[in-house]
């Protein structure tokens, strides 16, 4: 594996999306539509700081699983994966490389999304950059878990319907503590106190990120 | 693919030659480690396919009616891609993109998203993207599908051009007359095993090579 190699995917990737913008369109799209609905729907209600996590991360997964399965579907459906495949570049680096990209591509949707959702719901946030750091690692988490699930869904003609039916399941118990967290951190909670459930989180990017990088060699072969 | 035997020599110009499913595509993808045999050894310059796969992704360069090209990059943006994941220095790239580009006819166009280059000029940067890792062996697959009649010829051309420079040249094709055009040597190829195989004069001493190819596949 070779950072070079990796970057050079991901900076690739960047390129085609930043150039056609057929993704984070989309993906910026549906979380601005989702907003407004969820304002008009709550409005200025107090509720918001108790469900807002919850609300943040049904906006942040959906638009996720929309962009960052797109990331090799779109490199099969154009028959480019082959193509890097046949280089002699380790199957490591391609995944990791596409982790990067998705990584930076749902890093621009989380501060946006982020920023709009706490503006258009009138929601106080004490700790901003707390509550910006314990979404962003359960972004990393997800970001991990769907670049690898959306390879083993490849070759399946209903791939986009079989992504989230074995996405679910897996990133489940990541997105729930990252949902207290991040709950807590909006009710005023301190670093000290959702220390356990940050350690949560790293194991579980650590343990995903380990599992795709053993088994992504024999999933991108088919 | 069943009890398939053989041996193409370094700077051969050889043809598989076979109908629709005679198993030319997945002969190449197992030569170019796209798919792992299930039974048999295959070498290519010497190496595994299964057990050295990167080594023998160095030594091939492939190209096949699919142009793995991303139509959102520019001609050069895409050759700069593969020859980074080829492990070739910036300076490296920048004078075999210019230096190939030229040989292909596209210069002019090295800025140009490929997304506006005709099925002609993105085959021929296909071919580009092959070599420019400058690979001992050239595979190609039913590359000239779809091409005109002038694009074929600038094919052919850049295609001879890698012959007489050493490389082996293996073409996959149903196309006889482009066999008798690039190859010296084929390979008759039906449900799997060869049929038949050697230099192309010999093959086709008893008639047209077209009656001897109708004559094993059917």
């Amino acid at each position: 594996m070779k950072v070079r190699y990796i970057l050079s995917v991901a900076k690739k990737d960047l390129r085609v999306e930043f150039r056609s913008k057929h993704t984070i369109n989309f993906m910026f799209l549906f979380s601005l539509l989702t907003i407004t609905i969820f304002s008009l729907a709550l409005g200025f209600s107090k509720v918001v700081e108790d469900v807002g996590a919850g609300l943040l991360w049904v906006i942040l997964l959906f638009t996720g699983m929309m962009g960052v399965s797109r990331a090799f579907i779109r490199e099969k459906e154009l028959g480019t994966l082959e193509g890097i495949r046949l280089s002699p570049i380790d199957p490591e680096s391609i995944l990791i490389g596409k982790i990067v990209y998705n990584l930076v591509l749902m890093l621009l949707v989380e501060i946006i999304t982020f920023l709009l959702f706490i503006v258009m719901l009138n929601l106080h946030v004490e700790n901003i950059p707390l509550a910006i750091f314990v979404l962003t690692l359960g972004i990393f988490g997800f970001v991990v878990v769907c670049s690898m699930l959306s390879v083993l869904v490849l070759n399946a003609k209903t791939r986009e319907l079989l992504l989230p039916v074995i996405l679910f399941p897996i990133a489940f118990p990541m997105i729930s503590v990252s949902i207290h967290a991040l709950r807590d951190v909006f009710l005023g909670s301190g670093l000290s106190d959702i220390s356990g459930e940050i350690v949560v989180l790293l194991a579980y990017i650590i343990i995903m990120f380990t599992v795709s990088f053993l088994t992504f060699g024999y999933a991108l072969e088919g | 693919m069943d009890g398939l035997n053989l041996e193409i020599l370094a700077g051969d110009s050889f043809a598989l030659i076979g109908p629709n499913g005679a198993g030319k595509t997945t002969l190449v993808k197992i030569l170019s480690t796209l798919l792992k045999p299930t039974l048999g050894t295959v070498c290519v310059s010497g190496y595994d396919v299964t057990l050295e796969p990167e080594e023998v992704r160095k030594r091939i360069g492939v190209t096949s009616h699919n142009t793995f090209l991303y139509d959102d990059l520019t001609a050069k943006e895409n050759l700069e891609f593969y020859g980074e994941l080829y492990g070739l220095n910036k300076d490296e790239i920048e004078k075999k993109v210019d230096l190939l580009l030229k040989k292909a006819n596209l210069r002019l166009r090295a800025h140009d998203q490929v997304s506006n280059f005709s099925r002609g000029m993105k085959q021929r940067l296909s071919i580009v993207r092959a070599i420019i890792c400058d690979p001992d062996i050239l595979i190609l697959d039913e590359p000239s599908t779809g091409l005109d009649v002038a694009s074929k010829k600038k094919f052919y051309e850049m295609v001879r051009e890698q012959n007489t420079a050493g490389k082996t040249i293996l073409l996959a094709t149903h196309d006889l007359r482009e066999v008798e055009m690039l190859c010296t040597k084929a390979a008759i190829l039906d449900k799997g095993k060869i049929q038949k195989s050697g230099k192309i004069k010999d093959l086709k001493s008893d008639g047209l090579l077209e009656d001897v190819f109708t004559e094993l596949t059917n």
